[in-house]
């Protein structure tokens, strides 16, 4: 495994994978080195969900015919 | 004469006059009672039909031998064409009374054309041909995804429809981006363009999940949803779709084809926006374990260090003493057999080209020898 695990970007696999992480520790029988590669994996999940819950700004687009979207105004 | 004598004399019965009022209530109170005109249908032609601005519809219902005057309330947001004049219809309701007028009047709560049983037939055939060809199957619904980047909504841009789904999925996650293709619900053309919102939304690759939904209304009003292109293009489409069409006891074949059904635009709204606090509380229970699991490794790391050390420092321990003691026993071994302890008695040891001589028989007269004693050596002569 490389030294730092690729962080995914989408919530849906971050979290997936997050949930991966935990179990594996939680089962032990790592390698201290894997043990430690796996914590600071982790950790940047947990940030990157963070992250990506933060975000409260609403967003409601309209979806044209024309395959472009707008805010959506409701009239 | 009183009124009162008068009656008995003239018919006998209940001398006691009512109002018209109270004879108009009664009149209305045994029409609600008589289960033959609470809730039934009835078929007749069309005549004299007219539309207020406020929605109700007055029109008149007749046959050959009568006709009977017909007001619906909520014509203009229950039904999805409004009857014309000269049309042959079922009309569902029941019979009451105009007391204003004194006018026998049907409250209708739905219109079909009486062709209707042609159209459910239809329907039924569409059904069966959609069916047998698997796209209702159970092997085809997809889960719905957990925490879906973006939902696309198809639903009619005015209404309560589109509201409840912004309320709702303002309520579980603000930051859920929505992508909403504004459609036509009902009426010509509605199933085409619905058929083309979920294509478009699908194609998009914008969002993870489509949600089409569409308030409650008469069977006709869900007429779109019914639609085959709408069908196809549900089961078609790449990503999983949420049908929430009417009330939960209109099924279309929409919500066949669907992934999931809903019972409501709000719960359609709950199953594909996931709750940012449980997300929240989730990821904060993934942050506790994980540390929880190093904390318990480092514990055990430190055990083990601990435990070899002591392991080691015995061992070394164990390796000294036997060192020792094997010094000690070579040390008493070599003393034993050490000439030099027999020399110290007065013994001399008789060297002869450097090779001790045990044996008087080795030695000749003439030869010349080293006598060893235990302060130092001399040169002897044998004679």
């Amino acid at each position: 495994m490389p030294k730092s695990a690729e962080v995914p970007e989408d919530l849906e696999a971050a979290l997936a994978r997050l949930d991966a992480v935990v179990r594996e520790l939680e089962a032990g029988g790592l390698r201290l080195d894997a043990t430690f590669e796996r914590y600071e994996e982790g950790v940047a999940l947990v940030r990157v969900c963070r992250e990506r819950l933060a975000n409260v700004e609403r967003r409601v687009e309209e979806l044209l015919a024309d395959g472009q979207v707008r805010r959506l105004r409701l009239g | 004469m009183r009124p009162e004598r008068a009656l008995r004399e003239w018919a006998g019965g209940d001398p006691r006059p009512v109002s018209v009022a109270e004879l108009a209530g009664r009149i209305a109170g045994a029409l609600e009672r008589d289960p033959g005109l609470v809730d039934i249908w009835v078929e007749g032609e069309i005549t004299e039909a007219k539309i207020w601005s406020a929605g109700q519809l007055y029109f008149t219902l007749a046959d050959g031998e009568a006709q009977v005057s017909c007001v619906f309330w909520d014509a203009r947001t229950r039904l999805s064409e409004v009857p014309r004049s000269g049309e042959r219809v079922l009309v569902r309701g029941r019979a009451g009374i105009y007391a204003r007028r004194g006018q026998l009047q049907f409250v209708a709560i739905d219109v079909r054309r009486a062709g209707a049983g042609e159209g459910a037939r239809a329907l039924e055939a569409l059904r069966r041909r959609l069916q047998a060809e698997g796209l209702f199957r159970e092997s085809r619904k997809r889960p719905l995804p957990a925490h879906p980047r973006a939902v696309g909504v198809v639903t009619s841009l005015s209404g309560a429809v589109l509201h409840d789904i912004l309320k709702v999925s303002a309520r579980r996650d603000p930051g859920l981006p929505l992508v909403v293709a504004g459609v036509r619900v009902q009426g010509a053309g509605a199933g085409a363009e619905i058929a083309e919102a979920v294509r478009r939304l699908g194609a998009s690759g914008r969002v993870d999940v489509v949600v089409v939904a569409r308030g409650g209304g008469g069977v006709d009003d869900l007429a779109a949803f019914n639609d085959e292109t709408v069908v196809r293009a549900i089961a078609e489409c790449p990503v999983p779709v949420v049908a929430a069409v009417g009330h939960e006891t209109d099924v279309t074949l929409a919500d066949f084809a669907a992934d999931r059904r809903a019972v409501t635009p709000s719960q359609a709204a709950e199953l594909v926006v996931p709750s940012r606090d449980e997300t929240l509380r989730r990821v904060d229970e993934a942050e506790e374990r994980l540390r929880h699991a190093l904390a318990r490794t480092s514990e055990a790391v430190e055990a083990r260090v601990a435990h070899a050390e002591v392991r080691l420092a015995s061992a070394l321990r164990l390796d000294l003493e036997r060192a020792q003691g094997r010094l000690a026993r070579a040390a008493a071994a070599l003393d034993a057999v050490s000439p030099l302890a027999t020399l110290a008695r007065g013994y001399a040891v008789v060297a002869k080209g450097g090779h001790p001589v045990a044996t008087a028989g080795a030695l000749a007269p003439g030869d010349r020898v080293k006598l060893r004693f235990q302060d130092g050596e001399k040169d002897a002569e044998v004679c």
